[in-house]
């Protein structure tokens, strides 16, 4: 019996299945870092997800995920990844509290540093125009209609050019909770779970550290400075989730931090959420 | 061989691997090249897709013939390692793993491209589009094309200043004129393959290139190195593994995700072949990884 990495489950009866269950764990691990590219790339791709938004595509893959490790890893070891911590049951009303602490703590964090960053900006030369003419076609209309995607070369042209559209950025309220949800149980629950499977605190600790970085970094389509405006809560959820023993502090931070967004972004002047929302490849008019 | 010292035999490994991927390659991709030109192909491939067809096919076969040469020298025998056919549970995961190396890989891509762009304009403070056009490899991009697309974007920010649009709308070009650059040196032929024979067969010459990938860094690597202990031996591995997707490429900005994805799936591949050697699963990511990110 070759040393594993990943122990087998208590309850594993044929020790054959070793290697089934490492490949489907590592599977798990990669999919769930990479959910949002993943939904990214697949909405890109294929026109019949398109019809989807972007968010609802992005639900239904963390809610597969979800399910599969709740199947691999037990039902309950999504939602109290930490195995045998001394709070119990006791730690889902501490987390709920703690995270309606941490949320606005974690708003606060989140505009300082989204502003510090900010430079300022001149005053345009001609005036901005109307929002109705501003607005980009988002979607599979808008497809194809650049100069760069008008040749048939090769085959990475679209592949990894996800931007936010006006339409991905005036989201909706329940989506927004719906992501804040699943994204932590993946990113705090999941893969805290499997960061936790492995041998020595040093390893563990590393898978921590490398679950809370791709979790900000999978941000980095809204710009650079949002990865590192979304550190904070990367770091406090997967703080407040080792201190209580289960993700619902998480949760609650971040579903305070998401509906903030969507009253930030839907109280925005429009002129400022046209320009804001134009996206990485700029008006195509 | 096999009494020399693990630190040795790494160094034989190492001098293969340049000889063969960087020197042998390109002699045998130049003679590819000149051979599409002079065989007699159907009308409706061009030059550089006959090439494209020709180097992949040369490239699987010289190394099916170094993996023998490899399996003489070291003497370790591949059949026990040819044990994952009837395995399709390992086969399928194996699908899911490539799927989620090649999201894992992409999303680094993009953080790096973020923020090397993000440094470059904290450091020049300005629009800088103006000044850099990057040579594309391969004459991937039309140049008429580029020409008008960035004497508008020039244009654009010359009238505009530094506003949003123009900066993001140069932005956006160079990302893509960034991805451009990755449909050069090696990748190219893949690409070309894949536009110009059918699928199955695509896939097949796909499969024999990888395949043998897969032999070499994880089968043959692991295995000769094995006495190493696992981290010395995996860390070799994956070093030779990522040097070689340097090789051939055209520029560092593209080969950045040829090696950003050899950092992921090394590390992946090995650690999974390290404790269970069954090869077939780990063949089947590396052909979805590659399904993924070039077709």
């Amino acid at each position: 019996m070759t040393p594993t990495l990943i122990p087998d489950a208590p309850g594993m009866p044929d020790a054959s299945l070793s290697d089934t269950r490492a490949y489907a764990l590592t599977a798990l691990a990669l999919l769930s870092l990479a959910c949002l590219t993943l939904a990214a790339h697949l909405h890109t791709r294929w026109a019949w997800v398109r019809r989807l938004p972007l968010l609802g595509v992005h639900v239904l893959l963390m809610g597969a995920l979800v399910a599969a490790g709740a199947v691999l890893l037990g039902p309950g070891s999504v939602v109290q990844p930490v195995p045998g911590h001394p709070a119990g049951w006791w730690g889902l009303p501490a987390g709920a509290a703690l995270g309606a602490v941490l949320g606005p703590l974690v708003v606060r964090t989140d505009l300082a540093i989204t502003t510090a960053w900010r430079t300022a900006r001149p005053a345009p030369a001609r005036p901005a125009p109307q929002r109705m003419t501003a607005a980009r076609p988002s979607g599979f209309a808008a497809s194809g209609t650049r100069v760069s995607e008008r040749r048939r070369t090769g085959l990475v042209r679209a592949r990894n050019d996800y931007a936010p559209t006006d339409g991905d950025l005036r989201v909706r309220l329940e989506l927004l909770v719906a992501v804040a949800i699943g994204e932590e149980l993946v990113f705090r629950g999941l893969l805290t779970r499997l960061a936790l499977l492995l041998p020595g605190w040093w390893l563990a600790a590393g898978g921590l550290v490398v679950a809370a970085a791709v979790f900000a970094c999978s941000h980095v389509f809204f710009g650079w400075v949002q990865v590192l405006a979304k550190t904070p809560l990367a770091l406090a959820a997967c703080a407040a989730t080792l201190l209580t023993g289960n993700v619902l502090a998480a949760v609650v931070a971040h579903v305070v931090f998401n509906v903030w967004v969507w009253r930030y972004r839907r109280s925005e002047p429009v002129a400022r959420r046209g320009r804001a929302a134009r996206g990485m490849w700029g008006a195509p008019a | 061989m096999n009494d020399l010292p693990w630190a040795l035999r790494a160094l034989v490994l190492t001098v293969f691997v340049v000889v063969y991927y960087k020197y042998a390659k390109a002699a045998l991709f130049a003679l590819c090249r000149r051979a599409a030109h002079s065989l007699p192909f159907g009308r409706r491939w061009d030059a550089s897709e006959r090439g494209g067809v020709l180097e992949l096919a040369a490239a699987g076969a010289s190394h099916v013939l170094v993996v023998a040469l490899l399996v003489l020298v070291t003497g370790i025998d591949l059949t026990r390692f040819v044990s994952g056919a009837a395995r399709l549970d390992l086969i399928a995961l194996g699908a899911a793993i490539g799927v989620g190396e090649v999201a894992l890989g992409s999303l680094l891509c993009r953080v790096l491209i973020e923020g090397v762009q993000a440094r470059g304009r904290r450091r020049t403070g300005s629009v800088r589009g103006a000044r850099t056009v990057p040579a594309t490899a391969g004459g991937a991009v039309d140049a008429a094309v580029r020409t008008t697309g960035w004497s508008a974007v020039r244009a654009t920010a010359r009238s505009s200043g530094r506003s949003t649009a123009g900066n993001a709308e140069d932005r956006g070009e160079r990302t893509r004129q960034w991805l451009g650059l990755s449909r050069g040196g090696w990748i190219r032929h893949h690409l070309k393959t894949m536009e110009a024979v059918s699928l199955p067969l695509a896939l097949a010459l796909t499969a024999v290139q990888v395949g043998s990938e897969e032999i070499v860094f994880r089968g043959l690597v692991l295995t000769w190195l094995r006495d190493a202990g696992p981290v010395l031996a995996i860390a070799t591995s994956c070093l030779l593994f990522t040097v070689m997707q340097v090789f051939l490429m055209s520029s560092w900005r593209a080969a950045m995700f040829p090696v950003v994805g050899a950092i992921v799936m090394g590390v992946t591949h090995s650690v999974l072949f390290w404790h269970y050697p069954v090869l077939l699963p780990l063949v089947v990511a590396h052909v979805t990884f590659f399904l993924f990110a070039v077709a």
